[in-house]
């Protein structure tokens, strides 16, 4: 009975996973085709052009923005706002380093990388939400560039299939200890009786643990052991 | 290029990793026709042969050992990964520099460990012997017709069809020539081929219709040596990334590093798991099955790293040995599965399963959280590549990925492993176990409200040092309740606690373990949570902050090694007025190749953070350099509990002559003085 909810109930998750997937595939394929992607080669030239000095500015610390507001930015950047240091990292821990393969953006050692560290320094300064900087990045490079899939279409995918594993791990053990309990007391019940009801619950007092209990069950446990060790060296000799 | 007098021994080498090759094919043709006829002069034929192997390829090793040493030029192999100029030492640890190496090394390692288990006294039933001769037999043939036929590491360099001695090396990856680098890889493949030994084991008794505990207690050291190697190599390659490659922290989930990474997991819960069939005799079928995932993932990590799999599909065409590993693999998995369920009969359990709270329902905690851990990686490691050939999407599962999806879970094992040791076997009544508890919760909930008092604000570090303070405290309350009760029975405090090591190896061994777990945790959400970075253009004499640490610019010096010429940045780093030394991080250029600078991290190492600077860039003309500046806090107790946890794996695993010494006096009263004898 139990087994057939849970079983039901898992295969309506499955349901809707598989649904939600393959209904964003191909919606996520679509957009992504029309993403002029950048190839990791053009990034040195591509990066100077959209940052201001960037050989010698390359500062988070000190950034009371010197770029000249530029046009394709959302709201008008006059404002000379301090950026956060960590919101600048927050952005950059999640996105990739285009050219060494295992670095993230926040910790890749190469210069240009500075560079698009300030890039997005520069970016928050004018006023650009961490979302649309993150867009910039992925219409720039592809989605690869995001160090982790999004949460949707293909990319949920991803990030559910772990959640569903571990759920039905812990259900099938959950339906093996029930259909174990019942076997037991079946057992229980049929036979001589110096066993005590094993599905009476926790706190019955029949069989608990004390520090005692759990030393001379170590004992009892090394005894048997050496009984083991014992019967197989005899058997070896023998 | 000139043409020299070639030195011979390169094709004795190859020589010796033919016969090493033929002899497993002996030893499993002896083998299985000993145990089919009950021919035990076939068996000890398959034994001598499995030694046999292991002295030809430890021959072998030695060979291209020499080669490397010597500088022989003309073996393709020794020319790619070391030069003259090399430092002995890294022209030593370029044997397994590169692939070819790497192989041999590892069929080596493996055939030794094989040798090894059976040259000792035979430690369990010799019903075993045969199916653990053909398993190893089979494992170390599969590397070492590898080597032979197809990666040969003692290849000629040929040229226009004339055997060729090139002057000079290429060189080893300068990346690779560091401590970390040296012992890494070895650490982990002793740790890797170790897990042939736990693993032959089970299938031999599966084959053996022995099926009781006895193949466990028989491969168990075997299993904690391999296990230990293990740990220590992961740590190693975390220490390498640390010192060498400069991104401030020591584990990326890069493909590499998880495929590395799962094995340890799938023995971690075997390690757990089998302590139930040892006490109970139930989960046999599910012990069998985590030892062949354990051991299935060496080589799947190993086939899916080296086939070049992982980082991009298109590499895998490119590979030669990746068709043979993706044979070997299925047919290993396969084999293993299908002997495992025509035994699963002889598998039947009779032990019910006890109640919700007992130690039982903790190891099978344990284990389901292990697995969905593995899972995770597994699936997030393999995901970019299905993606790729489903949907031709290319995406990326890196760091944050992993992060969020086991560090949830990784919280939830921690304090599983806070609680556990106090939960008994069979049925613990809840009461009791909150009780032993007690203690350690206060002392953890006082801790953790006084550094929320001094600062620890953010909610995920306050969460995971609490739970690794609790796993901690709860650990050493367990060990100390122990020793208190051996004082008690009139021992003094210095023997009550070495005895109560002594006596109960395994299990307080595994405590200790349990606390450089606990230690690595803290360091782990510390070092994590509370990094702090930052990108800083200084001039001479320019001073910076970070974390209430002052970095001033001193200037830059010329940097020269044996093989490397650059600059290093001088910063003089203090703390208010004090002065705690200075960083050097360096930009460099190999001698050999100047197409691949580096930049290398300078650290000082403090009890509760380390500085860390790296030079990005420096323009000679401003005198202006670009540091990227780290404070990694509590990153050396990510060290500290390693050593921890490599001290208890050895309190676990050491022989105990005493306790043999009493069974060799018990064994000798049952049989009588010529039963002893014979």
């Amino acid at each position: 009975m139990v087994l057939k909810r849970i079983a039901s109930v898992l295969g309506g998750i499955a349901l809707v996973l598989g649904t939600l997937a393959a209904g964003r595939v191909s919606a996520a394929v679509m957009a992504q085709a029309t993403v002029p992607a950048t190839v990791p080669a053009t990034v040195p030239t591509t990066v100077p052009t959209t940052t201001t000095s960037t050989t010698t500015s390359t500062t988070t610390q000190t950034t009371t923005t010197d770029a000249a507001p530029s046009a394709e930015a959302p709201t008008a950047a006059d404002t000379v706002a301090a950026v956060d240091p960590e919101a600048v990292a927050a952005i950059a821990r999640e996105l990739n380093c285009p050219l060494c393969q295992g670095y993230s953006l926040l910790d890749c050692p190469l210069q240009v990388c500075g560079q698009m560290r300030q890039l997005i320094a520069d970016r928050l300064a004018e006023g650009w939400s961490a979302d649309q900087v993150r867009a910039q990045f992925v219409a720039d490079y592809g989605p690869q560039i995001l160090s982790a899939p999004p949460a949707r279409g293909w990319g949920l995918l991803a990030w559910l299939a772990p959640l569903v594993a571990a759920l039905s791990g812990a259900a099938v053990l959950w339906l093996r200890r029930k259909a174990g309990a019942t076997a037991a007391s079946a057992t229980v019940e049929s036979g001589d009786g110096t066993r005590i009801q094993s599905g009476d619950g926790i706190g019955s007092g029949a069989a608990i643990k004390t520090d005692a209990d759990a030393a001379s069950d170590a004992e009892a446990g090394a005894e048997a052991e050496r009984r083991r060790r014992l019967e197989a060296l005899a058997r070896d000799d023998a | 290029m000139t043409e020299a007098p070639l030195i011979p021994t390169a094709e004795l080498g190859h020589l010796a990793l033919v016969l090493a090759f033929g002899l497993c094919i002996v030893a499993i043709a002896a083998s299985v026709f000993g145990a089919r006829m009950n021919d035990t002069r076939a068996l000890l034929v398959g034994r001598r042969a499995l030694l046999g192997a292991a002295v030809c390829s430890s021959v072998a090793v030695f060979i291209l050992l020499l080669a490397f040493v010597y500088g022989d030029y003309s073996l393709e192999f020794v020319w790619q990964t070391s030069s003259s100029q090399t430092p002995l030492f890294y022209r030593i640890t370029g044997v397994w520099g590169g692939q070819a190496g790497s192989l041999l090394f590892w069929s080596w390692m493996m055939t030794v460990y094989a040798a090894l288990a059976v040259a000792g006294p035979w430690p369990a039933d010799r019903a075993l012997l045969p199916g653990f001769v053909v398993v190893t037999g089979a494992v170390s043939g599969f590397f070492l017709g590898l080597t032979s036929f197809v990666a040969n590491p003692f290849a000629r360099i040929v040229i226009d069809g004339h055997v060729t001695r090139v002057a000079e090396g290429n060189g080893l990856n300068p990346l690779l020539q560091h401590p970390g680098m040296a012992f890494h890889p070895p650490t982990l493949y002793l740790g890797f081929t170790g897990l042939v030994i736990p693993y032959a084991f089970g299938m031999a008794a599966l084959a053996a219709r022995r099926t009781d505990a006895a193949w466990i207690r028989a491969s168990r050291r075997w299993m904690l040596i391999a296990w230990a190697f293990l740990s220590i190599g992961l740590a190693l390659g975390g220490r390498w990334a640390y010192d060498v490659l400069g991104w401030g922290g020591y584990w990326a989930w890069d493909p590499v590093e998880n495929a590395a990474f799962m094995p340890w997991l799938a023995a971690t819960a075997f390690l757990h798991s089998v302590m139930i069939q040892e006490r109970r005799g139930n989960f046999k079928v599910w012990n069998m099955a985590l030892i062949i995932l354990s051991f299935a993932l060496v080589v799947i990590g190993t086939f899916l790293t080296r086939a070049g799999l992982v980082s991009s599909v298109h590499s895998f065409a490119k590979s030669d040995i990746g068709p043979y590993f993706l044979v070997f693999t299925s047919l290993m998995l396969l084999a293993s599965f299908a002997l495992l369920w025509s035994r699963l009969p002889d598998l039947q359990t009779r032990e019910p399963m006890e109640q919700l709270v007992s130690r039982e329902s903790a190891f099978l905690a344990n284990n389901l959280l292990f697995m969905g851990i593995l899972f995770a990686v597994f699936w997030g490691t393999l995901f970019p590549l299905f993606s790729e050939i489903l949907t031709d999407q290319r995406l990326t599962v890196g760091k944050p990925y992993f992060n969020k999806v086991t560090v949830p879970l990784f919280c939830l094992l921690i304090l599983l492993m806070a609680i556990a040791p106090s939960v008994g076997w069979r049925r613990a009544e809840g009461r009791r176990v909150l009780a032993q508890l007690a203690w350690p919760a206060l002392a953890t909930a006082g801790i953790t409200a006084t550094l929320f008092g001094l600062g620890l604000r953010r909610p995920l570090a306050v969460v995971g040092i609490a739970i690794g303070v609790f796993a901690l405290i709860s650990t050493v309350v367990e060990i100390g309740r122990g020793v208190v009760a051996r004082h008690r029975r009139g021992e003094g405090w210095l023997t009550a606690a070495v005895e109560l090591f002594a006596k109960g190896r395994r299990r307080y061994g595994g405590y200790v373990v349990h606390v450089g777990i606990s230690v690595m945790a803290i360091g782990i959400v510390g070092s994590n949570v509370y990094q702090e970075e930052r990108d800083v253009a200084l001039k001479v004499g320019e001073r910076t902050e970070l974390g209430g640490f002052g970095f001033t610019f001193r200037g830059v010096e010329d940097f020269r090694s044996a093989d490397r010429e650059g600059i290093a940045g001088i910063l003089d780093a203090s703390e208010g007025t004090r002065a705690l030394g200075q960083l050097k991080p360096v930009k460099a250029v190999p001698i050999l190749k100047p197409d691949q600078p580096m930049t290398l991290p300078s650290v000082i190492n403090r009890p509760l953070q380390d500085l860390y600077a790296l030079m990005t860039a420096y323009d000679p003309e401003s005198g202006q350099a670009t540091f990227k500046l780290y404070i990694n806090p509590l990153i050396g107790w990510v060290w500290s509990g390693l050593l921890i946890l490599v001290a208890g794996t050895l309190i676990a695993a050491w022989p105990d002559r005493s306790a043999e010494r009493a069974l060799a006096t018990e064994l000798r009263r049952m049989l009588g003085p010529r039963g002893a004898e014979a």
